[in-house]
């Protein structure tokens, strides 16, 4: 682990930031913590942290708003925590510029994962033409992907829908994201079309398509490449 | 008024004294004559007619008009004794005095009636303005309408009873006392929407339905003694005032229902809120904890934790069930409140179960797992998360009931138009008669396991409904129980270009 990475917790709550706290440390991470949106949006800009944690329900404005305030100028990756039944607030924050999400409760195993690929996306790697991910070989000049070594055999809309998975390999993409980029916009609403390509994916892709692997789906909010380097 | 003409017998006891009073006045007439000469006679006459006009109804004063014309023919106008005129002139004047006696006479008459009959306007008018200032009153519907027949009483001379449609309450201010002839002719007016009584079957009881928006919601019984009788204008009079109170009765019942309304909302509020500040509450502390046992168990190695790896264990499969129940409350609250909103998106049904199942590995470890999932399930419109709520309801209710260690089969598939999860365990199974009543809210089998809530089967089903579809238990022929949950099939969403060519 990089011990200079520090973290800026944005969370209300004692108990939580106290998980967070001592999680974090533990992984070596250095960690801030700001109990308020206000003094939240004060540390982005004045400690200038490489990782942002933002709880989506504080009490003195909403975790959207001091999302948006951070991102008119910083492209820190910002991970959002939220409750359970509102995929709404996730989707809204992710389309407003939020890298992931967790929700709570969340295992700590999880949240340390998330933070490693929001690192990893931070760095910019995203430059390379070929990049792996796992048993995954991506050759995105060549519009080529391969797995264990032999070729995929994909079609240019599944090659498509993978590409923009694998353009942010393990974070999450939402449906309004994959729709608009391989579909266009005027298909945002089209999700059904998820369906259907995930479910086709899945079999050329994984070793158990009624068990996936690879391709994750978060129900209601969009699609996950997960892999292990 | 036409038919409020007094009977024959006061017409003709009037026309009596009409005869005696010609009579009379003829008698002045002939005094009169001789200082004024006869022409002068039939002014007195006109005069007396007039002046009867202002007394008597029409009929005896037209008599009057008639006889006095005749007398003074016969008594006056020469040639004397004789019913004939010899002088042309005095032909005149006898017919002009008799036409416009009897024109005068009637229409004295006629101002008189209207006199009275304004009158007794103003008197009604001003009756229905008290008996609308009582019905304005704030005193609560009962002692309003109480009030509001004592008036009535007083104003008829009648005994009155108010009886409702909905419910068995009657208000009578003097307690009058009701048989079942009266309840029967009530509940006739009821049905009929028409006043019923005061003929040859009830001679004494009337009752006047009240109507409310929907139909009579009231009924006024009204008794007469045997000696009380209520002329026309009295029985309208009657009827008018029944049109405030049945309007008074439904205003009532309006702002009782509204009443009732915003005590409603008022306590759906109180209670969202509560359950999202509870949800709130219970969470946060739940999720440290939560967080806080996965920490230690990513941190401290296996070996180290020793006897402790099952305390923590317990500690985790507690808060994960707590935060079931919590879930399950929520989604009731939502239920109970009428905000539960579906976000309906094409989800793959095969996929529910997948991950339903992922997220319930802890509490199905002690169960062996069995999955069917029917090949090319179609695409289901749904609310996911509401879905997967009721499924693992399911799917933890038949782990709750089934011993450890028997199989738990999770399959999918499309029937007669709809898909259908199946739950099926090799438990104790329901008896016969209660398959409906466990999905009842809070109901338990009798003797069944601690633990549960009580909710989660109820709130499958109430999900289910939210969806159009339903959810229903079946007994197994080899034993325990089997749920289902079944949501209609819609059309089948349009393909994108490269899957439809």
């Amino acid at each position: 682990m990089n011990p200079n990475k520090r973290v800026l917790i944005i969370e209300d709550e004692r108990a939580i930031r106290r998980l967070l706290k001592t999680s974090l440390e533990g992984a070596g991470y250095a960690v801030l913590e700001a109990q308020s949106g206000e003094a939240g949006i004060r540390d982005a800009a004045s400690l200038r942290p490489e990782l942002v944690i933002l709880d989506l329900g504080l009490p003195d404005q909403s975790g959207l708003e001091v999302l948006k305030r951070i991102r008119e100028w910083s492209p820190v990756p910002v991970l959002i925590l939220t409750v359970q039944d509102s995929e709404s607030d996730k989707v809204a924050a992710l389309d407003s510029g939020a890298d992931d999400y967790l929700t709570k409760p969340f295992s700590v195993p999880e949240l340390l994962a998330r933070l490693r690929v929001l690192e990893r996306h931070s760095r910019g790697v995203a430059s390379d033409p070929i990049q792996v991910f796992g048993d995954m070989k991506f050759d995105f000049g060549g519009h080529l992907v391969t797995l264990r070594g032999k070729e995929l055999k994909l079609t240019s809309t599944e090659y498509g829908f993978l590409k923009v998975l694998a353009l942010h390999a393990g974070r999450i993409v939402t449906q309004r994201q994959i729709l608009k980029e391989v579909w266009g916009p005027n298909a945002v609403e089209h999700t059904h079309y998820l369906r259907i390509y995930a479910a086709q994916l899945r079999k050329k892709i994984e070793d158990d398509p009624s068990n996936p692997k690879w391709i994750i789906t978060e129900p209601g909010v969009g699609y996950r490449l997960k892999f292990k380097n | 008024m036409q038919n409020s003409s007094p009977d024959r017998s006061s017409s003709l006891l009037e026309s009596w004294y009409v005869l005696w009073l010609t009579a009379l006045v003829s008698l002045l007439g002939a005094v009169l004559e001789v200082v004024a000469g006869y022409r002068a006679v039939g002014f007195l006459f006109l005069v007396f007619v007039m002046l009867l006009g202002l007394v008597y109804s029409v009929g005896p004063v037209l008599f009057a008009a008639g006889l006095s014309a005749l007398v003074w023919n016969y008594l006056f106008i020469p040639p004397r004794f004789k019913f004939f005129v010899s002088n042309s002139e005095d032909f005149m004047m006898l017919l002009s005095y008799a036409v416009a006696a009897g024109v005068i006479g009637v229409l004295t008459h006629r101002l008189r009636r209207m006199q009275e009959l304004s009158a007794l306007r103003d008197r009604s008018s001003l009756f229905l303005v008290d008996f609308s200032k009582i019905l304005a009153s704030d005193q609560g519907r009962d002692a309003v309408a109480l009030k509001a027949m004592e008036k009535i009483e007083a104003r008829f001379k009648l005994r009155v009873g108010l009886g409702f449609a909905e419910g068995s309450t009657f208000l009578s201010p003097q307690q009058m006392m009701v048989g079942d002839r009266e309840k029967a002719l009530m509940q006739k007016a009821l049905k009929e929407g028409s006043f019923q009584g005061w003929d040859g079957l009830s001679p004494r009881h009337l009752a006047i339905p009240l109507q409310g928006a929907a139909g009579p919601s009231a009924v006024l019984l009204c008794r007469r003694d045997s000696d009380t009788q209520l002329n026309q204008e009295s029985k309208e009079l009657l009827f008018a005032t029944t049109e405030p109170l049945a309007y008074f009765l439904q205003r009532e019942k309006l702002r009782e229902k509204s009443l009732e309304a915003a005590r409603l909302r008022e306590s759906e509020f109180l209670h969202q809120a509560l359950l999202d500040s509870v949800s709130h509450e219970l969470r946060t502390p739940l999720t440290s904890l939560l967080g806080s046992t996965a920490a230690l168990e990513h941190s401290v190695k296996a070996s180290d934790l020793g006897p402790n790896r099952e305390l923590l264990e317990e500690i985790k499969a507690s808060g994960e069930r707590l935060n079931r129940v919590i879930e399950n409350l929520l989604d009731m609250a939502r239920l109970n409140s009428g905000a539960l909103a579906l976000k309906k998106e094409w989800h793959d049904p095969a996929e529910l179960v997948q991950l339903t199942l992922q997220g319930l590995k802890a509490p199905l470890s002690g169960h062996v797992l069995k999955l069917e999932l029917a090949p090319e399930l179609p695409l289901v419109r749904m609310d996911y998360r509401l879905l997967e709520h009721a499924l693992s309801n399911l799917i933890l209710n038949a782990a709750g009931y089934a011993p450890p260690g028997t199989e738990i089969c999770v399959s999918a598939s499309v029937h007669d138009g709809n898909l259908e999860w199946r739950v099926a365990d090799q438990g104790p199974g329901i008896p016969e008669g209660n398959l409906e009543r466990v999905f009842e809210k809070l109901f338990r089998i009798p003797g069944s396991p601690a633990g549960g809530t009580g909710l989660g089967l109820y709130i499958a089903r109430s999900l289910l409904k939210a969806h159009g579809g339903d959810a229903w238990a079946v007994r197994r022929p080899s034993g325990g129980a089997e749920f289902i949950l079944s949501l209609p099939l819609e059309p089948s969403p349009g393909l994108p270009g490269e899957l439809a060519a």
